[in-house]
């Protein structure tokens, strides 16, 4: 009996913040994985709490369960009716300069968050973290944030609300106190057993953590938020964050702060299906922002996992394996239309339509999107604006005091082209 | 960016014709030369000779021999960067461009250095420098040519108001006609207003929500822009 079930433990899927695989190379259980960390599912009720609160339709993240589950959010909920109102945290690890589609969803959708409840929102973007999981230099992770931060602003952020900040440029001051109360509450064998450290893996990485935890605590942003230490805070992210947000959940209530909720997404899948890995060095395993029209379309034809099945005949009669197909997976994600999609899913299951079709319209809309997101990213130019340490401008209704703008010199940071 | 003329006076060659052989020509002599860094990495480089129907492959190091034997040292940078340029920063190029380099007239039209298609050093753009690229250079000074024109356009929306507004019409005037059909008449009638008028709004509305945030994110920074800059005069 012990055998069996400590063979079977190491079979279990691996979900971290540093490793993402399926059990046996097949796909993720996000049941499993719900029950192993302890979040909630993020059900049909809350969904329509959402749409009463903002007055509008829910995002189609939400529609389509790609954000799944919550820690918390109806309590953010049920003080965002009270009046009282929160601010969003979400981040990137700048690993790359080129961002796929699967790095813009968390994006997307914390700008349908910030539009839907008028929020501020902050954005890490974790060079240092990169520095050191990646051995890249100091000035290559900064450069990548720098990179990434223009497509992050493109996804359209209010620039009024947003404040968008490199770990390698701010960390400090009031920021680093947090870090310095966080780190003073978790031990090294907690950290160890949260993120997996060994004894051969150097302290910076074991001292990272606070860093990307501290950003929920609205103390750490005194120019956004001085004097109101009650704020709550709401993080987008992908599951494999979680383990961050335990431990900041754990420690946050022994420092005098709210605990963070959380609202969780899945992973995007690769181009060749679920059981595939979308790697950096594998241009077709995803598809980029940077992409052509020309490019987007060759991937999809020829990349793309098809669920139909391998002759006309046998996709007439038995239909698509909805549950594989990669284009219909995409679409999910991309096509706003709901009565569409379903006719597709219809359709394509029954075998009345065929692979190419689907392939076809999901083409259209990634061009349209990615051109969208191509467009918007030209706009952006270098100067520092939603870097600098400003007032939010909404906030001064809402919090405190109107103060002096507090411009700083800082070495990125991006506004917008102006002609003149 | 070099003016079309410059190449011919310059360089002696043909427009798409740009190549390191080039300076050679006497009258290229206060030309500096600025190489991707990725050439140095690759096994072989194809240029053109002085005429573009045909690529000579040279090893990087033997281009630096015969670029060290007419008297030029090549720079080799990184091409692709994207610096920040501006009061406190001056051109991260300009350090390598030697004291006797002439100095060229600004061209007439402006252009705007966007992403993918440009690839010469963003900077000052009054030294002439001369710019080697891989394989195919006469692709480039076309490209360069036409592109400018379109994204000055495309971002003056986000800068203009009226052509702002432009596009917005555009756009619905677009989904009107297409809406509008002897079909679309006989099976709606009257009430084909109110079709067209949820169409629009269903196929328009998150274009053009995302037009009108990029359009808010530009005038804010505009204006913040202007109240920096008052600042530091009083400083």
């Amino acid at each position: 009996m012990e055998g069996t079930k400590a063979a079977e433990e190491e079979e279990e899927q691996v979900v971290n913040p540093w490793e993402v695989s399926a059990k046996d190379g097949g796909k993720i259980d996000y049941d499993k994985l719900i029950d192993k960390f302890g979040c909630q599912r993020l059900d049909q009720t809350l969904i329509d709490r959402v749409q009463r609160l903002t007055s509008r339709p829910p995002h189609v993240f939400l529609r389509r369960g790609v954000f799944f589950a919550h820690r918390d959010l109806n309590e953010v909920l049920d003080a965002y009716e009270r009046g009282d109102k929160f601010y969003l945290y979400t981040g990137r690890g700048p690993s790359s300069e080129a961002l796929h589609l699967g790095h813009l969803v968390p994006f997307m959708f914390t700008k349908y968050l910030q539009d839907a409840f008028k929020v501020p929102l902050v954005i890490q973007l974790t060079d240092d973290e990169k520095c050191m999981w990646k051995n890249i230099s100091v000035e290559e992770s900064q450069r990548l944030a720098r990179e990434n931060a223009k497509d992050i602003i493109a996804c359209g952020f209010d620039i009024s609300r947003t404040f968008i900040f490199s770990d390698f440029d701010y960390v400090g001051g009031a920021f680093y106190k947090n870090m310095v109360k966080v780190g003073k509450c978790v031990t090294y064998n907690k950290v160890v057993g949260i993120f997996g450290f060994t004894g051969e893996d150097h302290i910076g990485k074991v001292s990272f953590p606070p860093v990307q935890a501290v950003p929920s605590f609205p103390s750490s942003f005194p120019h956004l938020f001085s004097g109101k230490d009650d704020l709550r805070c709401l993080i987008p992210c992908a599951i494999d964050q979680d383990p961050y947000f335990r431990m900041t959940r754990d420690v946050a209530p022994r420092i005098g702060y709210h605990k963070p909720a959380l609202i969780e997404s899945l992973f995007f899948p690769a181009l060749q299906g679920e059981t595939g890995k979308m790697s950096a060095s594998d241009p077709n395993s995803a598809i980029y922002v940077t992409d052509s029209g020309k490019d987007i379309k060759n991937k999809i034809n020829k990349y793309a996992f098809s669920g139909g099945q391998d002759s006309i005949e046998n996709h007439r009669k038995y239909g698509a394996n909805l549950e594989v197909d990669i284009p219909i997976k995409y679409l999910g994600f991309f096509l706003e239309d709901d009565a569409e999609l379903e006719y597709i899913r219809t359709e394509y299951g029954a075998g009345r339509m065929l692979t190419g079709e689907v392939k076809k319209r999901l083409i259209e809309v990634l061009t349209e999107l990615v051109e969208r997101h191509r467009r918007a990213r030209a706009a952006v130019t270098d100067e520092p604006f939603f870097c600098l340490r400003r007032r939010l401008p909404t906030l001064l209704n809402v919090f405190s005091t109107p103060g002096p703008l507090l411009p700083r010199e800082n070495p990125f940071g991006f506004a917008l082209a102006s002609t003149s | 960016m070099a003016p079309e003329e410059a190449l011919g006076e310059i360089l002696q060659v043909s427009l798409g014709c740009v190549t390191p052989f080039a300076l050679v020509n006497e009258s290229a002599r206060h030309v500096s030369l600025f190489l991707d860094q990725g050439f140095k990495t690759e096994d072989f480089c194809f240029f053109h000779p002085l005429s573009n129907d045909m690529s000579i492959a040279i090893k990087a190091c033997d281009l630096d021999k015969f670029l060290k034997s007419i008297g030029k040292e090549p720079s080799y940078v990184d091409l692709e960067a994207n610096p920040t340029v501006g009061k406190d920063q001056p051109p991260d190029l300009a350090g390598l461009v030697p004291s006797d380099a002439i100095v060229l007239q600004d061209p007439p039209e402006k252009s705007v250095s966007s992403g993918p298609t440009e690839k010469h050093a963003s900077g000052d753009n009054k030294s002439s420098v001369a710019a080697a690229k891989t394989v195919k250079p006469s692709n480039n000074a076309q490209k360069v040519k036409e592109k400018p024109a379109s994204s000055v356009h495309q971002l003056s929306s986000f800068t203009d108001p009226g052509h702002f507004v432009e596009e917005i019409l555009d756009k619905t005037s677009a989904i009107v006609l297409s809406e509008i059909t002897e079909d679309a008449i006989k099976q709606h009638g009257e009430h084909l207003g109110a079709v067209l008028s949820d169409s629009i709004r269903k196929r328009l509305s998150l274009d053009l929500k995302n037009l009108a945030i990029i359009y808010k994110n530009t005038a804010y920074t505009e204006g913040f822009h202007a109240a920096t800059h008052r600042q530091r005069k009083h400083i």
